[in-house]
């Protein structure tokens, strides 16, 4: 009988262990949380086979706070916050010594960020076991569904229709296509099949423009606007467009930044957003 | 006769094939994280009480998983070792 300090414990074992730990948290606390991505779903609804990297739990959105302090106490440390960890702003990072890391979900990108939405995908959950837990995971028509979102955000240079149409047949695309109005996943599924025209006038559409076909933080930061959908959002977002990312510089640098650093970053930031200004606006005089 | 089950708030990830004959058993508990990783003859024995069988059924599970006889496997190590994982918290009395 060894310790983990004294024998190798693969990541996947690691992995496994922290979404069972994580469903024994939100079991004591009453959460409701649904097991998403990785080993947690069917093999062919797996990026790479052997599961990720992380555990990935997708959180009921009103629960989401309570369930983090308690994250919190519990030995897990925040690594990114839902503000500054991605565009869209539906995933925190924690870390824990022993379990690795683990990212909790408030939505999913390419998905509803309501409770409706959450309530559609838990009534149709199924169980699967990690590390001895029950755990509930989506049922396999939303596991498909969320599987060729993910690609489709991930993979901004492959031929996505083909490498879904792989995997999805007729029958399944068609309970999908049911189920894409109960969880707003019509821009998501319109990127996964590489058809993103067909919604350009949505509010989200630039967003996932931006992130097939990256095109700039300029570029990115209008679609991260006009993807909110609450106007208080929207100030919000354009009023942190110009702050540092502290949480990110900390992670790239590999300690917590000084008042210098953040200062230095800053001034960089402005001018990096100054230069593109000027080639954007270069580019559309035909000056370039 | 006494038998076991999984302690409450532990989880276990089994690996039994691998390179050790009898693999690997991976045991946490789930507030803590810690992980205890038992190889080989003590993974055998630890699968075989998690399974709810009683001390005789864990030692002649033991000899058939490592591919010995039963007289060949020294009780008061099977015991010492089942000891321990209830001290540990990994198993607990039924």
């Amino acid at each position: 009988m060894t310790s983990e300090d004294e024998a190798p414990v693969d990541i996947a074992v690691r992995i496994e262990f922290a979404h069972a730990a994580l469903q024994h948290l939100a079991d004591t606390y009453g959460i409701d949380l649904l097991h998403v991505k990785g080993i947690a779903f069917e093999p062919k609804w797996r990026s790479r086979a052997e599961g990720g990297s992380d555990a990935d739990i997708l959180v009921r959105p009103s629960q989401v706070r309570d369930f983090t302090r308690h994250l919190r106490r519990q030995g897990w440390t925040r690594r990114s916050s839902f503000r500054t960890g991605s565009a869209s702003g539906h995933a925190e990072t924690y870390w824990h010594d022993h379990l690795g890391y683990a990212d909790v979900h408030r939505f999913f990108m390419g998905m509803g960020r309501d409770e409706g939405t959450f309530d559609a995908l838990w009534s149709r959950r199924q169980i699967t076991e990690l590390a001895g837990v029950q755990c509930p995971v989506p049922d396999g028509v939303a596991q498909a569904l969320i599987f060729a979102i993910n690609e489709a955000r991930n993979s901004p240079g492959l031929k996505q229709p083909e490498r879904v149409g792989l995997s999805i047949d007729h029958q399944l695309a068609v309970q999908i296509e049911k189920l894409i109005p109960t969880v707003q996943a019509q821009v998501g599924w319109a990127a996964a099949r590489g058809a993103l025209d067909e919604v350009r006038a949505h509010r989200e559409h630039d967003l996932w423009r931006t992130t097939r076909a990256p095109s700039g933080r300029l570029a990115e930061w209008r679609a991260r606007v006009k993807a909110e959908p609450a106007t208080l959002d929207k100030i919000v977002t354009v009023l942190r467009a110009p702050l540092v990312n502290t949480e990110h510089l900390a992670n790239t640098r590999g300690h917590r930044p000084s008042p210098l650093e953040v200062a230095v970053e800053f001034v960089d930031r402005g001018r990096r957003a100054a230069t593109e200004v000027w080639r954007t606006y270069r580019n559309g005089r035909g000056l370039g | 006769m006494t038998a076991w089950s999984r302690g409450d708030g532990w989880g276990v990830v089994d690996r039994p094939d691998g390179n050790v004959r009898g693999g690997c058993l991976y045991a946490a508990p789930l507030r803590s994280g810690e992980i205890t990783v038992l190889v080989g003859a003590s993974a055998v024995v630890a699968r075989a009480a998690l399974e709810g069988l009683d001390v005789t059924a864990v030692r002649e599970a033991a000899a058939a998983g490592l591919g010995v006889a039963r007289e060949d496997i020294d009780a008061d190590v099977v015991d010492d070792l089942l000891d321990d994982l209830v001290r540990l918290g990994l198993l607990q009395p039924r």
